[in-house]
């Protein structure tokens, strides 16, 4: 367990030793909010309803958007084992008495608490500033609920990239199938437009797959526009489940396959 | 007798690769039908290892010593043949197995780039497990030996590549391992770090009894350390035995380059030794290995007005060639 512990603390050592970095990010997300809601602001000028979302509930599903973006989703996963794979530098974690899954998986804990670090401050402001527009849920259970949505979201994501990651194994030039998932992950799962805006039919297909669980139905939670049901727990934990089965997989035969090209 | 640590046996390695030619045609081509051929890169490689051997790998570029290697580290899959080390048959990766021995590559690295080399220093600690007494006196005796302490604690990128890769060396023995692949582990460094390095090898060799295998295309390096050397070339072992043997049977000879401020002419030189290139202001010779202090003695103490001079190891390619021509 020490080195998993180990791993992750030194993940956070590497993103601080950048104090630049820090900061410019700190900036640049707090700007993204700036902008996003007096994007909505000027849109909801013409009239006072799209869907039904209000110009409150607008902002902050999109403010619950970014911060999810911020913590929750680690897509830097997919390209971070893409790239060990194609350089080369997977042999060392093959070489050693480490677990590559849950060596990454440390890494990416790391990054979140690196992330919450330099984020939550600045959410904090935001939310403060933007009280007036943010609808939020009603009692503390549906907060809890929310919370262990985001817990699972969280692992989950990592093993959908970490999956997606591994298909660097049998093509040497995986970015743009990683990019090409990032962008349909994020769709499906209500990053550019909320899910209940879209035509019917087109929640047969986002039904069918996780991403919706992970994402839109947390964020609608935490704003309070759903109110509990189990599925939104089941569900999600019966993919974690089946999807850690395939990234162990996946795993076991690319590294058959891997020639230790790049070395 | 005692089992050697290290046994293959008639190891195989074949790779599969896809052949691209130059040219938007072929390009283009390869993006609907790819053409898959196959190379063999180890053919029927055997040999024995005892423990503590300090045993290098020669040969050209290509030949099949790194892939040899990554099959004895678990990295690669053998084709066919077998392959035990310290009873543990490598490709299996248990855990036991990877306690017990460590894989330097000249060329890829295992320290965190953007942290100080300490920081993998004691993500190695807790990933073997090493206990706090061996982990600092392993790491204080090698700090010491390679004379890197006023640099441990500066970011790995900020290193050059001689520092750079005695940390590498250090991470990789923290835990005290039983076997030691070094591929390439001077490739790129200057004199000074090769040398310290070399000294570091053979002192550990010698005080722990760590079996080691070096690959190198650098004689020097195979020349300072190896008794016993395996030439593999094209995939195949076409020598394995003594160094001293290899050396005095096919390289009996050293080349000299001189060249000289003023023409000389062929009858003012020819007293020195076998002449082997004549260019009037630079000539080759070739000189027995035993008469080259003296040879290059007397040319310097003659009359004739040197510029400069070089005394060159023949390299892995032509020794190589010569044992094949012989």
């Amino acid at each position: 367990m020490g080195k998993y512990l180990a791993v992750a603390a030194n993940s956070i050592k590497k993103n601080l030793a950048y104090r630049m970095n820090n900061f410019i990010t700190m900036v640049s997300v707090f700007i993204s909010f700036i902008v996003l809601f007096y994007f909505w602001n000027s849109i909801y000028r013409q009239g006072n309803q799209i869907g039904t979302y209000s110009l409150e509930e607008m902002i902050s599903y999109y403010v619950f958007v970014t911060i999810f973006h911020l913590l929750v989703i680690g897509d830097n996963t997919a390209w971070s084992v893409g790239d060990e794979i194609n350089n080369g530098q997977i042999t060392s974690s093959v070489l050693r008495p480490i677990n590559y899954l849950k060596y990454k998986f440390s890494q990416h804990m790391g990054n979140l608490a690196y992330r919450l670090m330099i984020f939550l401050p600045i959410i904090l402001v935001v939310l403060f500033v933007l009280r007036n527009y943010i609808t939020h849920a009603q009692n503390y259970t549906t907060y809890a609920i929310f919370a262990l949505c985001a817990m699972l979201s969280y692992g989950l994501y990592f093993l959908v990239y970490f999956i997606v990651g591994i298909v660097a194994f049998w093509t040497a030039e995986a970015k743009g199938f990683f990019y090409t998932c990032w962008v349909v992950i994020n769709f499906m799962q209500g990053g550019l437009i909320p899910l209940d805006l879209l035509p019917k039919w087109f929640s047969l297909i986002s039904d069918s797959l996780p991403f919706k669980y992970l994402f839109f139905v947390p964020v609608s939670l935490a704003s309070g526009r759903v109110n509990f049901d189990y599925k939104m727990i089941v569900v999600p934990v019966l993919w974690c489940i089946g999807m850690y089965f395939l990234a162990q997989l996946l795993y076991k035969k690319g590294l058959k396959k891997y020639e230790g090209y790049g070395l | 007798m005692k089992k050697p640590i290290i046994e293959v046996k008639k190891l195989c390695k074949t790779y599969e690769y896809v052949e691209k030619n130059p040219g938007i045609k072929h390009s283009l081509r390869n993006l609907f039908a790819r053409e898959k051929k196959q190379k063999e890169a180890v053919k029927d490689v055997s040999f024995k290892i005892e423990e503590g051997e300090l045993v290098g790998f020669l040969g050209p570029n290509g030949a099949g010593k790194t892939t040899t290697l990554k099959m004895l580290a678990g990295i690669l899959t053998p084709t066919s043949g077998e392959v035990e080390v310290s009873g543990y048959e490598p490709i299996k990766r248990q855990k036991e197995y990877q306690m017990q021995f460590a894989f330097v590559m000249g060329q890829k690295m295992q320290l965190w780039w953007d942290l100080p080399p300490m920081e993998s220093f004691l993500l190695n600690k807790k990933i073997y497990e090493v206990n706090d007494e061996d982990f600092e006196k392993n790491l204080s005796e090698m700090i010491e030996l390679l004379d890197v302490g006023g640099i441990v604690n500066k970011q790995v990128r900020q290193l050059s590549l001689g520092e750079r890769m005695k940390c590498e060396l250090i991470a990789a023995l923290l835990h005290s391992p039983k076997v030691l692949f070094l591929d390439e582990p001077t490739i790129g460094l200057d004199v000074v770090a090769q040398k310290k390095i070399r000294d570091f090898i053979k002192k550990y060799n010698q005080e722990r009894k760590t079996t080691i295998i070096l690959t190198s295309h650098y004689m020097e390096d195979i020349a300072q350390l190896c008794k016993r050397i395996v030439i593999i070339d094209m995939g195949k072992i076409i020598y394995d035995g003594s160094l001293e043997d290899l050396i005095s049977k096919y390289v009996p000879n050293k080349k000299i380059t001189i060249y000289f401020e003023k023409e000389v002419s062929r009858e003012d030189v020819e007293q020195f030794g076998a002449l082997v290139e004549f260019d009037f202001l630079k000539l080759v010779f070739e000189i027995p290995r035993e008469k080259v202090k003296d040879v290059v003695g007397k040319i310097l103490s003659s009359n004739l007005e040197v510029k400069d001079l070089e005394i060159d190891e023949e390299d892995i390619e032509s020794i190589i060639r010569n044992i094949f021509t012989k």
